[in-house]
């Protein structure tokens, strides 16, 4: 509501008033606009640790084809390539691993460099867990901030930059951790971000198959 | 009463206008620089590129949560230079954490203050800045610095 007064106050006075009220009114559709989204992600944030975690037998590939369809737009805007290879299947939330791979996605094609976005997501198992690796070309993340950048509201960028409000990674790290795992990045030979996460291979005591019956 | 060179440092334009007008506004004899991230604030605090001719700040008003280089790492980096430590930082930050406050003060900041959220209050708690850094306070001169 006041996103849409400022605006129209914006549109209809515009050049009516003088030079300062026009700077003061562009200010209050920024912030109002600004304020809208981080209320929504904020909520998304809370959401994603107080709402139970539902964890089912999951499929990572299937998981990562929604992640894409609900990218679609930027995926075909950027032109982004994205591979994937042996991705396992785990015991997780669908939706909230959906976010997961959703915002790493996101990010890679949002932080693209001069080339077209390339995105490579793998697996490994390793002691009883599965480790995801989420890999791109884009602009990359200077080491020192490798552990800060989950930290909620951290941004490496003014809003110039990139728009955001530096919540998606933080939500990543919150939903990995409700799930056992842990997320990280490491260096890679190439340019860009190399992501990390673990996720728990299977049910306990339960072989992947009795999980799937 | 000499000019006093102040340093703003802080990403959202909106607060940094609001923050020089009312300086400005109240006859503070200063002059004020903004820069929007940490990294430009360094470089114009040890006068690098193209703040090399520009004057030393005698005081600064430093954001917490900048893009990049925060203003907790300006803070660390400033404190941490046997030179520029002597110069006053005052946080202007939004967050009321007492974490944040606490590790202001650790860092070495000479005064938190938190942003408020209203007009009237804002306007209150820079003409305070203000007149506490600019009028009441006695800082070291350039020379001693």
């Amino acid at each position: 509501m006041i996103a849409n007064y400022t605006q129209l106050l914006a549109e209809r006075y515009r050049g009516k008033l003088d030079q300062q009220a026009d700077k003061y009114i562009a200010y209050s559709v920024d912030g109002a606009v600004r304020m809208q989204a981080l209320i929504q992600d904020l909520l998304k944030f809370s959401r994603v640790g107080r709402q139970e975690i539902e964890r089912r037998t999951t499929d990572c590939r299937a998981v990562v084809e929604q992640a894409l369809k609900n990218l679609q737009a930027s995926v075909d805007e950027s032109g982004a390539v994205v591979r994937w290879k042996g991705l396992p299947v785990v015991m997780a939330d669908v939706s909230q691993l959906t976010q997961v791979f959703q915002n790493l996605i996101a990010n890679a094609i949002k932080f693209r460099g001069g080339e077209t976005p390339a995105i490579e997501i793998n697996a490994e198992e390793e002691d009883e867990q599965w480790v995801l690796t989420v890999s791109d070309n884009g602009i990359g993340i200077p080491a020192e901030n490798w552990e800060d950048i989950f930290v909620i509201f951290r941004r490496l960028h003014t809003r110039d930059e990139y728009p955001g409000n530096g919540i998606g990674l933080s939500i990543c790290k919150k939903i990995i951790e409700r799930h056992g795992g842990k997320i990280w990045i490491e260096a890679q030979a190439t340019a860009g971000c190399c992501f990390k996460f673990t996720l728990p291979a299977e049910a306990p005591g339960k072989s992947a198959r009795e999980a799937q019956a | 009463m000499r000019t006093t060179e102040v340093l703003l440092v802080d990403d959202n334009p909106a607060d940094t206008d609001l923050t020089s007008e009312v300086l400005a506004r109240n006859g503070c004899p200063s002059h004020i620089r903004s820069v929007m991230n940490g990294v430009e604030a360094i470089a114009v605090l040890r006068r690098e590129g193209k703040y090399a001719n520009t004057l030393l700040p005698d005081f600064v008003i430093l954001d917490l949560s900048l893009p990049g280089k925060d203003g907790r790492a300006v803070l660390a980096e400033v404190k941490a230079d046997p030179v520029l430590r002597k110069i006053p930082i005052a946080i202007f930050s939004t967050s009321e954490a007492r974490q944040d406050i606490v590790r202001s003060y650790e860092l070495g900041a000479n005064c938190y203050v938190s942003k408020p959220g209203n007009l009237r209050d804002f306007i209150s708690a820079v003409t305070s800045i203000g007149e506490f850094w600019f009028g009441l306070a006695r800082l070291p001169r350039e020379e001693e610095r």
